[in-house]
């Protein structure tokens, strides 16, 4: 499996560089994209708002946080490997 | 899921669906066939699709990561993201965060199913209307699909 990104939000929802309490950043451009760290490949990212309705009638707004990544990493085992992977 | 119009509000939240985060640290990320991914970096169009995913529906966003909300549900879901590309093309170098990458933006949209085992409900999302949220409404920017770096590839 590959190491998370140093980086993300800390205890306060600020973006820090490095030591993050939730290792993540926005999926939008100018941030990295990727949640994996050591990586070099394909992303994409997206938030995405809109409504949606449950079968039994209910009607919700919502917001998705949606991306891929995939090419090369590292893994948590130091070896240098390829994969693919769903941020959901 | 928010109610209507209450997006960002936790408190007025009654879904958030995720695959967990790892012990590692790694955030809702996990492993995909590659299947799942069709991707054309160059022109920024990009699919991921996938169907019936294993997942946690933890209510709230807040209790998805600190914990401690309502008992997290098993439940599935099912999608099919696509990021149409043909829009700015960027490529952008952050000696802060450590990386680096050639990104074109665009729209993206999506369609979902989601549902927690058992509970005979599927919520499913509507085509029309998706927006992405810019910094001033709260959000992330624009999707974007490229190539990235980071870590031992950041140089």
């Amino acid at each position: 499996m590959p190491r998370p990104i140093p980086g993300g939000f800390d205890e306060t929802f600020n973006l820090v560089p490095d030591g993050a309490f939730a290792h993540v950043l926005p999926p939008g451009i100018g941030f990295e994209m990727s949640t994996i760290t050591d990586f070099n490949g394909v992303v994409g990212a997206s938030e995405i708002r809109g409504k949606a309705r449950g079968s039994d009638g209910s009607q919700y707004s919502f917001d998705t946080d949606m991306r891929f990544m995939r090419g090369a990493y590292v893994g948590l085992d130091g070896r240098l490997r390829q994969g693919a992977f769903g941020f959901i | 899921m928010f109610d209507p119009d209450a997006v960002g509000d936790p408190t007025r939240q009654h879904h958030d669906w995720e695959p967990g985060i790892a012990p590692s640290g790694l955030f809702w990320t996990i492993p995909v066939p590659r299947s799942w991914i069709k991707v054309s970096p160059g022109s920024g169009r990009a699919r991921l699709t996938a169907r019936n995913v294993p997942v946690t529906d933890y209510h709230d966003g807040i209790s998805a990561v600190l914990g401690g909300g309502p008992t997290p549900l098993p439940s599935h879901v099912s999608f099919d993201v696509r990021w149409a590309g043909r829009g700015e093309r960027k490529k952008i170098r952050d000696e802060t965060f450590g990386f680096t990458g050639r990104y074109t933006t665009g729209e993206a949209n999506i369609r979902f199913t989601a549902s927690d085992d058992g509970a005979g409900v599927v919520y499913r999302s509507d085509p029309d209307g998706q927006y992405s949220p810019t910094p001033d409404q709260g959000g992330a920017g624009s999707p974007a699909v490229g190539h990235e770096r980071n870590g031992v590839f950041f140089a």
